[in-house]
């Protein structure tokens, strides 16, 4: 009996050992390529008038530029379909590339153009997103970043942003030595650039109104610092801190109906608040011995975060729009300034100086870790892209300023200007609405 | 000639009885002028027979009138009779009138004299019906006599048996009498007799005792030569058992022999087959282990290929973790891809799914046994960003 | 990684030149408001784009320049001398340059209706907020000084102008350190 049992119960053992042998390959993938997605962008094609723009091109640019994406070259496109029914899924497997842009451009008349494009997904076969539009050939431009951003948020889960525009100081030498200073706006990848205001004297700290359509910045046109409000659409501007001593670093409030300022009217550089309607100034800060300066609202307008060297070297801080007591927020190393703070509000940027080389680094709000994301020890004036993910900032490359961007993760990074004018002081518009 | 006579005969015949019938077409054609179609085909043969004999028809109509006299002093024979017949039928028609009076005039008799009748039956039923009841009547009164007779007759009857009894238990008693009497004679002729059979009864025995000397000398013997047949027939019985016992004995020793010789070669091969199914069990093992071998390193491959190909969302949140099945064929393209527990980001997810499809073709283990396994079963891939 | 031809910048920036030629004129702090009108862009069907999305911001010219000379041009005379040089990220006057500032303190205070503007200035590294506090600050600093010795708070301006205004490019400790200064500008009398 006993024997009888041990034996099924190794003929029950056998039995279930070619499961156990046999069981399903597992196989666990982690990390994988911060490579960019493969995307192929096939030149759109043209009907009628020729179109002023090359809006294909701009896609490309776009979604390149962002380190996201890696468009094919053109020369490496098995085919050039302008429509679904053209298109054969297999030939752009075979490329490895995920995603697929087609389009058309078409005008009667050369002013207005009827333009389309679709996103397939190569591997299902499938469109993700498709439109058709119709612009002025003023708008095309605009229209191609447009189209980037729906096939970047298609993609990526996230907003895009090449829509969004930029605002930037450039210097020049003139033929007779002196500097011409300027401040320029240009769409989100540098190109287009327009000049909205040009001077002899210098223009710093350009801060855009959280609805897009205003500027505010610091001019020396009157021989010492000034800050002004501009209107971008029609150019007019105000003086709104005109004080002695300086008049600077202004910060939009979130609501747009304040602006943060450094002011030493009072003999000492300050934080104050300006109620932009009725000009009330309350004065935030109080600390005669430092500087407190770079004022950054918090995403709910209630507190502000500034840089100040009452330590003893430049730390950021961060205290009540209404005054009182400032808490250190940034404690690596002995020099932090230029705050900026991510659209989520859980980063702060900033540049770390160190070694007596200066970085742009972030530092998560919520545990207090901060992480240098640039190596070259010139960079300044951190600014954060409108959908969080890039920090834009200035640097010099052979004695010249250019503007580079770099992700939030430190693992893209791309350079936004040749060297040649210098281009300082970025600062990235907001989403628009 | 003769011919032309006969012909002329038959062509004279088939003209009279043409003519007949034109004549009585004629007087037909007077009496019914609506019927005049009808007879229009046959007016055109008669048109060509005219044509055909025009000088026998004068001859025809003398011939004709002739008869036609003829048949005129017949009619004329025929209507006298006729009107002989009808002074016959009219005298015959007043007698039967007056028959038919007289039977009129019987009639009403008779149905009066049915009256007459018909009321005397109803009389007479009604006298019945009346007789009969008063015989019902009667009938009853017969019953209730009779029953109280038949009542009357019982007691009687009763009382004689009881006077019956009476005679019988009276019988009785003289009879018993009788039988004492008889029985006492009857006991002394029994003594008598009984002596008498005593001695015939010695004298019986004397003699049944001689005969049976001899009877059980002849049993004895008889006996004895049973016994001796029996012996030596249990003799014989007793041999052949041990006989069948010591043949019964042999086959069981060689049935045994046989099962043992049986019971050893099933154990044998018992052993045997448990031995190769040991040997299988440890080559299906080495199989599986060789097989388990090679997937080690085939999912390492897969895994090195895919994480090539894995463009990561870079924005892919700590945590996510999305389950793929792949299916391949053969050549290591893939079959089918499909989320079988997706990290709730589509875009993650979709990436997951490219990097697979992107590494097609995978490579295959040579080993038979190792790819048929993968084809057959698929690969579960985990994708997760740290 | 990704390298954007500046093209159409320069071609901005060599109309800015020709413009700012008749803009701006020794002396004034005339500002030329140039407006282009952003009200004939029109819209894109379905997802609009605003006229600022297709760069039809206005713009705007303003500009100054320097300022007159005195007559304390004399080399040999200390008063010659009126750049004051700070160490990295300081604010205080070393002590070389105590005679400068003394002499000007001196000038000052037998001069007292002579004003002067100090204005601040720094190297190109870190911020340039905080360097623009920074500026003001050395100024600040050689105010206290010439105060203490002899002159009246009237006759002061303080200007920082941080590191907009460098007095040579480069980007090196020879250009840095003669970059942190302080320079005092007799404007008037």
């Amino acid at each position: 009996m006993a024997m009888r049992l041990i034996r099924s119960l190794a003929l029950v053992a056998v039995f279930f050992m070619p499961f156990q042998a046999f069981a399903v390959l597992k196989v666990e993938i982690t990390g994988g390529s911060d490579s960019a997605l493969p995307i192929a962008i096939v030149p759109f094609g043209a009907e009628g008038q020729k179109a002023p723009e090359d809006i294909s091109s701009i896609i490309r640019n776009d979604l390149e530029s962002s380190g996201r994406f890696a468009p094919l070259d053109n020369q490496d496109l098995v085919s050039r379909p302008t429509e679904q029914s053209q298109v054969n899924f297999a030939d752009w497997r075979l490329l490895r590339s995920e995603g697929l842009v087609i389009g058309k451009i078409s005008s009667q008349d050369g002013e207005n153009y009827q333009v389309q494009f679709q996103l397939f997904d190569v591997y299902r076969g499938q469109q993700l997103a498709g439109k058709r539009y119709q612009v002025p050939a003023s708008g095309l431009r605009a229209l191609g970043h447009q189209i980037a951003d729906v096939i970047y948020e298609t993609l990526t889960g996230e907003k895009g942003i090449f829509s969004t525009r930029l605002a930037f100081v450039t210097q020049i030498t003139a033929g007779d030595g002196k500097k011409r200073f300027a401040l320029q706006i240009s769409d989100a990848d540098g190109a287009n650039p327009r000049t909205v205001l040009q001077s002899t004297q210098p223009i710093m700290s350009p801060s855009w109104a959280p609805d897009g359509d205003q500027l505010s910045y610091v001019s020396f046109e009157n021989g010492k610092t000034e800050v002004f409000v501009q209107q971008l659409l029609s150019g007019q501007r105000k003086s709104v801190a005109s004080f002695e001593g300086i008049n600077s670093a202004p910060a939009w409030s979130p609501d747009g109906r304040k602006l943060a300022l450094t002011l030493s009217r009072n003999g000492n550089p300050e934080i104050y608040v300006l109620e932009l309607a009725n000009g009330d100034l309350i004065r935030v800060t109080n600390n005669a011995q430092a500087i407190d300066t770079e004022a950054v609202w918090s995403r709910d307008g209630n507190d502000i975060y500034f840089t100040s060297d009452r330590g003893g070297r430049p730390q950021i801080y961060k205290v009540s729009a209404n005054g009182g007591r400032a808490e250190r927020i940034s404690f690596e190393g002995n020099y932090n300034a230029s705050p900026d703070l991510s659209p989520d509000g859980s980063k702060l940027a900033m540049v770390h100086g160190t070694n007596g080389g200066f970085y742009i680094a972030v530092q998560d709000l919520k545990t207090g870790s901060m992480q240098v994301l640039t190596e070259s020890g010139r960079a300044e004036s951190p600014s954060f892209a409108p959908n969080g993910q890039m920090i834009l900032y200035a640097t010099e490359q052979k004695g010249s300023g250019v503007l580079a961007a770099v992700s939030v993760d430190g693992r893209i990074h791309q350079r936004l200007s040749e060297s040649g004018t210098v281009v300082r002081e970025p600062a990235w518009s907001p989403l628009k609405k | 000639m003769k011919h032309s006579i006969v012909q002329n005969l038959i062509a004279g015949g088939a003209s009279t009885i043409l003519h007949v019938l034109l004549v009585l077409l004629l007087i037909f054609s007077f009496e019914m002028p609506t019927e005049i179609r009808q007879f229009g085909q046959p007016e055109v043969e008669i048109v060509q027979a005219t044509v055909i004999d025009e000088d026998l028809v004068l001859e025809e109509m003398a011939r004709l009138q002739e008869a036609e006299d003829k048949q005129r002093a017949a009619e004329e024979e025929r209507q006298q009779k006729l009107d002989e017949q009808l002074e016959k039928s009219q005298q015959e028609l007043a007698r039967q009138e007056q028959e038919l009076l007289d039977m009129q005039e019987r009639a009403k008799l008779e149905a009066e004299k049915r009256k007459q009748e018909a009321e005397q039956e109803q009389q007479r039923l009604k006298q019945e019906a009346e007789k009969e009841q008063q015989r019902l009547k009667e009938l009853e009164q017969q019953r209730i006599e009779q029953e109280e007779a038949r009542k009357q007759a019982e007691l009687e009857r009763q009382k004689a048996e009881a006077a019956k009894q009476q005679a019988e238990a009276e019988r009785k008693a003289a009879e018993q009498a009788k039988q004492k009497a008889e029985a006492e004679r009857e006991a002394a002729e029994k003594a008598r007799e009984a002596a008498e059979a005593k001695r015939k009864a010695e004298e019986e025995a004397q003699r049944k005792a001689q005969e049976e000397a001899k009877r059980k000398a002849e049993e004895e013997a008889k006996r004895k030569a049973e016994e001796e047949a029996k012996r030596k027939e249990a003799e014989a019985k007793r041999k052949a058992e041990e006989e069948a016992k010591r043949k019964a004995a042999e086959e069981e020793a060689k049935r045994k022999a046989e099962a043992k010789r049986l019971a050893e070669a099933k154990a044998r091969a018992e052993a045997e087959a448990s031995l190769q199914r040991q040997l299988d069990a440890e080559a299906k093992q080495r199989t599986q282990k060789r097989i388990a071998g090679i997937l080690d390193t085939y999912g390492l491959q897969i895994q090195q290929r895919i994480t090539r190909y894995w463009t990561k969302p870079a924005n892919a949140q700590t945590g996510l973790l999305v389950t793929l099945e792949v299916k391949l064929i053969p050549g290591g393209d893939i079959r089918s891809v499909r989320v079988i527990k997706s990290s709730g980001s589509e875009i993650f997810d979709r990436s997951a799914e490219n990097a697979v499809y992107k590494a097609a073709p995978m490579p295959m283990p040579s080993d038979p046994d190792a790819a048929q396994k993968i084809i057959s079963e698929g690969i579960e891939i985990y994708f997760k960003p740290e | 990684m990704n390298r954007y031809k500046f093209s159409a910048l320069l071609v901005a920036l060599f109309l800015l030149n020709a413009c700012s030629g008749n803009a701006t004129k020794d002396g004034t702090d005339d500002v030329l408001v140039e407006e282009r009108n952003g009200a004939s862009t029109s819209g894109v069907s379905g997802d609009g784009v605003n006229g600022s999305d297709l760069g039809a911001e206005a713009s705007v010219i303003v500009g100054e320049d320097g300022y007159t000379g005195s007559e304390l041009n004399d080399p040999s005379n200390p008063l010659s001398n009126r750049v004051i040089y700070f160490d990295y990220d300081s604010a205080s006057v070393r002590p070389q340059d105590q005679s400068i500032v003394e002499a000007h303190a001196a000038y000052l205070g037998k001069n007292p209706n002579l004003t002067v503007r100090l204005e601040g200035h720094t190297d190109e590294r870190g911020s340039r907020e905080y360097n623009l506090a920074l500026g003001e600050r050395r100024a600040l600093s050689i105010r206290q000084l010439l105060m203490l010795q002899g002159a009246s708070a009237q006759q002061f301006r303080v200007t920082s102008f941080g590191e907009e205004r460098p007095a040579v490019d480069g980007s090196d400790e020879s250009a840095w350190s003669q970059n942190r200064r302080v320079e005092i500008i007799y404007i008037g009398r």
